[in-house]
C-alpha cells in the first residue's frame, strides 16, 4: 500500500513528488508518457515569471512565492536557471506616462522594478525600435528548460525513494473508504491519498471519483529563431488594457538564448490539438516585430502546447476526503511549481504525521566547463556541438527514460541544427527501440 | 601557420594545397576526418555521384595530419583537446561545412519529418526511414535521394516547402500547394546554411560559403581561396 499516489509527472506532479520525497512516506508517481514533462510542460515557454496579475489570485501568490524559491530549487536539483530579466516597453505616450504607476504598483506587491529611459533601453537591447518611449526593467524574471527542470525534480525524488511508473495511464479509480485503487494497464495500484496532477486530463481523473470539473485546452503557439543574442532579456510591450486571460506572450528568449516569440492563446476543441496554423505564425511575427528594428534571422522551429484552463485560477482543493486536485495549472504553473508543492505538502500533513528523513541523497551534477569537456574528450565524444552534449550524457538520460523526445528535451542535444540528429537517433536506436511498446522514432 | 577548422572535403583539400606551397597547417576536427563525404561513401548512388571528390579527399587524408579537437573560439584560436585547452596565436580558416536548415512545418510535429541531411545519414547508418515518402523542395540532392529511396519505397515529390503535416505517432499525410499526399515520412529541404555553432570569426572556405550539395562549387571555392591568398 502506498501512502500517496501522484497522477502525472508534469512539472507540478514532479515537484510535489520531490517535496514529498523528503519525508518518511511511500510515494508512487504514475505517468502516461515514457518520461516526465513531455505533455504540457515541454511545450510551455520556459519563463519563470516575475508576477501574475491580478495579485489577489491564488496563482498570483504562488507565482511570487515560486519565483523567490527558484534559485534554491535550481541549486538543490541541479537544473539551469538564469534570471535574465524582463523589459516591458512603452510603445506610445499613454503607456509611457503609466510607467511610474506601474513601478509603484509592482513595488507595493514586492516586485522589484525600475524605470528605463529610451537611451538606457536601447543600450540594453540594441535591436529595439527607435520608436519606443521607454520601459520598465523587472530583474526577477528568468528562464529554464522546463523539461530539464521537471526531470531533475523526478531524479531527486527517485534517488530519495519515490517510485515512478511510466507508460502507465490511469483508466479508473475506486474509492475503498480508507484507500483508493488506481486501475491501469500495468495493474492496480493502492494508495491512501491520491494527488491529481493530470494536467489537461485532470477533469477526467476527477470524474473517476465523482467530482465534476471542466478543463478547457488553451493552445499557445511559439516560434524559435536561430539568431542567438537577438535580445538578451525577455521583451514585452506594456498593454494598453490588460487581457484577463493571457499575459499576451512576448519576444522571449529560451534558456539557451535563442529568440522564442509567443505564445498566443487560441481556444481549441480537442485536448490533442497542438497543430500550428500559418496564420498564427504570421500573427505572432506581426505582433512582436514592431518592437524591433528587424525580425530575427531564420525560423528553426514552430510548436504549440496546451494550457489546462479551469476558469481564471488554479484549482487546488480536496473535494473528496484524501483526493487532492492540483488542476487547471495554466500559466504561470512552471514558476509556481515549487510553491504549489509546499502548499500540497501542507494539505497532505492533515493525513500523515510527517517526519523529515534524516539524510537526503543529492543528485550528481554534470559539469559543462571547458576543462571537464577536455578531460572527457579522450574516452567520450561530443555529439552535439551547438550545445556541447557528449555521447555519455545522451546515453545516461536514455538509460533512465526510454524516449527519444526525453533525451532531446533534457540534454538539449540536436535542438539547434540538423548536424547531429541522425547521430542521436543512431545512438538511441537500439537502446530505445528494444524495450518499448509505443514507438516514437518509428523510422523503420 | 594556418589553423583549419574542420577536416571534411574543404578542410583537407585546403590543408593539402597549403602544404604543397610550404605553408604550415594544423587541422582540427571534433570527429573523425571525412565530413559528410564519408557518409556519402556508404550509399552506392551517392558514392558514384560524389566519387571524384571522395577520391580526392581520401588522397588528402593520407597526406594531412588531423588532430582531434573542438575549436571554441578564433582570434586567438582556442581548441579543446583530450590533452587540455590549447591556445594558438595564428589565424583560423573555417572549413566547417554546411548544415541543412531545420525542416520545420505547419500542423503537427509527429516523428517522420527529416531534412535531407538527416535522411541521408540514417540511410548510410542502415536504417530504412519510411515506406511512403514525400520529398519536398528543390535541389539535385533530392533527385539523388529519390533514386536511392525509390529502390524500396514509394516516393512522391512536391516543389513546395510550405507544408502542413498531419499525424500523431507518425506522419500520416502532408498538404502542400493545395494537394494532399498520403505518406509516413516527409523529407523537407529548406536550403543549407554555414555550420558554425561557436560563431567563429575567420575566413570561411568551401561548403561553409557555398552552402549546398554541389561539390564542384565547393572545390572551386577552396581553389579560389588558395589562388587568391597564395598565388606566386
Amino acid at each position: 500500500m502506498n501512502d500517496i499516489a501522484i497522477i502525472g509527472a508534469g512539472v507540478t506532479g514532479s515537484f510535489i513528488a520531490k517535496e514529498l520525497s523528503k519525508y518518511d512516506l511511500k510515494v508512487l508517481v504514475l505517468e502516461r508518457k515514457l518520461a516526465p514533462g513531455l505533455e504540457q510542460t515541454k511545450a510551455c515557454s520556459g519563463i519563470i515569471h516575475p508576477f501574475q496579475l491580478p495579485f489577489k489570485l491564488l496563482r498570483s501568490r504562488l507565482c511570487l512565492e515560486g519565483n523567490r524559491m527558484m534559485d534554491a530549487e535550481a541549486e538543490e536539483l541541479g537544473f539551469q536557471f538564469k534570471r535574465v530579466g524582463l523589459i516591458t516597453v512603452a510603445k506610445n505616450p499613454i503607456t509611457f506616462l503609466a510607467i511610474p504607476l506601474i513601478i509603484l504598483y509592482l513595488r507595493m506587491h514586492g516586485v522589484r522594478a525600475e524605470a528605463l529611459s529610451k537611451k538606457k533601453l536601447l543600450e540594453m537591447e540594441p535591436n529595439i525600435s527607435e520608436k519606443v518611449y521607454g520601459g520598465v526593467f523587472i530583474p526577477s524574471a528568468g528562464v529554464v528548460n522546463p523539461v530539464e527542470m521537471t526531470a531533475k525534480a523526478c531524479m531527486f525524488a527517485k534517488l530519495n525513494g519515490v517510485e515512478f511508473v511510466y507508460g502507465c495511464e490511469v483508466v479508473g479509480i475506486e474509492n475503498r473508504g480508507d484507500h483508493f485503487v488506481l486501475k491501469t494497464k500495468k495493474g492496480d495500484f493502492k494508495a491512501k491519498v491520491v494527488i491529481n496532477c493530470a494536467g489537461i486530463y485532470a477533469d477526467e481523473i476527477a470524474k473517476m471519483v465523482g467530482y465534476e470539473m471542466k478543463i478547457i485546452p488553451g493552445k499557445g503557439t511559439h516560434i524559435v529563431f536561430a539568431d542567438r543574442g537577438f535580445t538578451n532579456h525577455l521583451v514585452v510591450a506594456i498593454p494598453l488594457k490588460p487581457n484577463k486571460r493571457t499575459k499576451g506572450g512576448g519576444a522571449l528568449i529560451g534558456f539557451d538564448g535563442k529568440p522564442l516569440w509567443g505564445p498566443n492563446l487560441v481556444d481549441v476543441e480537442s485536448k490533442e490539438d497542438t497543430s500550428v496554423k500559418r496564420e498564427e505564425i504570421e500573427g505572432i511575427i506581426a505582433k512582436f516585430s514592431p518592437l524591433f528594428r528587424k525580425t530575427p534571422k531564420e525560423i528553426i522551429a514552430v510548436y504549440a502546447g496546451l494550457r489546462s484552463i479551469a476558469g481564471s485560477d488554479f484549482v487546488i482543493n480536496e473535494p473528496i476526503e484524501r483526493f487532492i486536485n492540483v488542476a487547471g495549472i495554466q500559466s504561470p504553473g512552471l514558476t509556481a511549481a515549487p510553491a504549489i508543492a509546499k502548499m500540497v505538502l501542507e494539505m497532505v500533513s492533515r493525513h500523515f504525521e510527517l517526519r523529515r528523513k534524516q539524510s537526503l541523497v543529492r543528485p550528481v551534477r554534470a559539469s559543462k566547463n571547458e576543462e571537464s569537456i577536455c578531460s572527457s574528450l579522450s574516452e567520450d565524444e561530443i555529439v552535439c556541438l551547438c550545445n556541447m552534449v557528449t555521447k555519455k550524457q545522451i546515453l545516461e538520460v536514455a538509460e533512465q527514460f526510454k524516449s527519444f523526445d526525453a533525451v532531446k528535451q533534457i540534454t538539449w542535444a540536436g535542438m539547434d541544427c540538423e548536424k547531429c540528429k541522425a547521430d542521436i537517433m543512431k545512438l538511441l536506436g537500439d537502446r530505445i527501440l528494444k524495450d518499448r511498446e509505443e514507438e516514437e522514432i518509428a523510422w523503420s | 601557420m594556418v589553423v583549419i577548422v574542420g577536416a571534411g572535403y574543404s578542410g583537407l583539400l585546403c590543408a593539402k594545397r597549403l602544404k604543397e606551397r610550404g605553408v604550415k597547417v594544423r587541422v582540427f576536427d571534433f570527429r573523425e576526418p571525412g565530413g559528410e563525404l564519408l557518409v556519402f561513401t556508404k550509399i552506392p548512388e551517392f558514392r558514384e555521384h560524389y566519387g571524384k571528390f571522395i577520391d580526392e579527399m581520401n588522397s588528402a587524408i593520407s597526406e594531412v595530419e588531423v588532430e582531434r579537437g573542438c575549436v571554441v573560439s578564433a582570434n586567438p584560436v582556442k581548441v579543446l583537446t583530450p590533452m587540455g585547452i590549447e591556445i594558438i596565436n595564428d589565424s583560423a580558416v573555417i572549413a566547417a561545412g554546411a548544415v541543412d536548415c531545420n525542416p520545420w512545418t505547419y500542423g503537427k510535429r509527429p516523428p517522420g519529418v527529416f531534412s535531407p541531411e538527416t535522411a541521408i545519414k540514417l540511410i548510410a547508418y542502415g536504417y530504412s526511414i519510411g515506406r511512403r515518402i514525400l520529398l519536398a523542395g528543390e535541389d539535385k540532392v533530392l533527385d539523388l535521394l529519390e533514386t536511392v529511396l525509390g529502390r524500396k519505397c514509394e516516393v512522391e515529390r512536391t516543389k513546395s516547402t510550405e507544408v502542413y503535416v498531419e499525424g500523431d505517432k507518425r506522419v500520416q499525410s502532408v498538404e502542400a500547394d493545395g494537394e494532399e499526399f498520403k505518406c509516413d515520412t516527409l523529407i523537407l529541404f529548406r536550403g543549407r546554411k554555414t555550420f558554425n555553432p561557436k560563431n567563429l570569426q575567420g575566413e570561411l572556405i568551401g561548403n561553409a560559403i557555398v552552402k549546398g550539395y554541389d561539390y564542384s562549387s565547393v572545390k572551386k571555392s577552396v581553389e579560389d581561396y588558395i589562388n587568391l591568398k597564395y598565388s606566386r
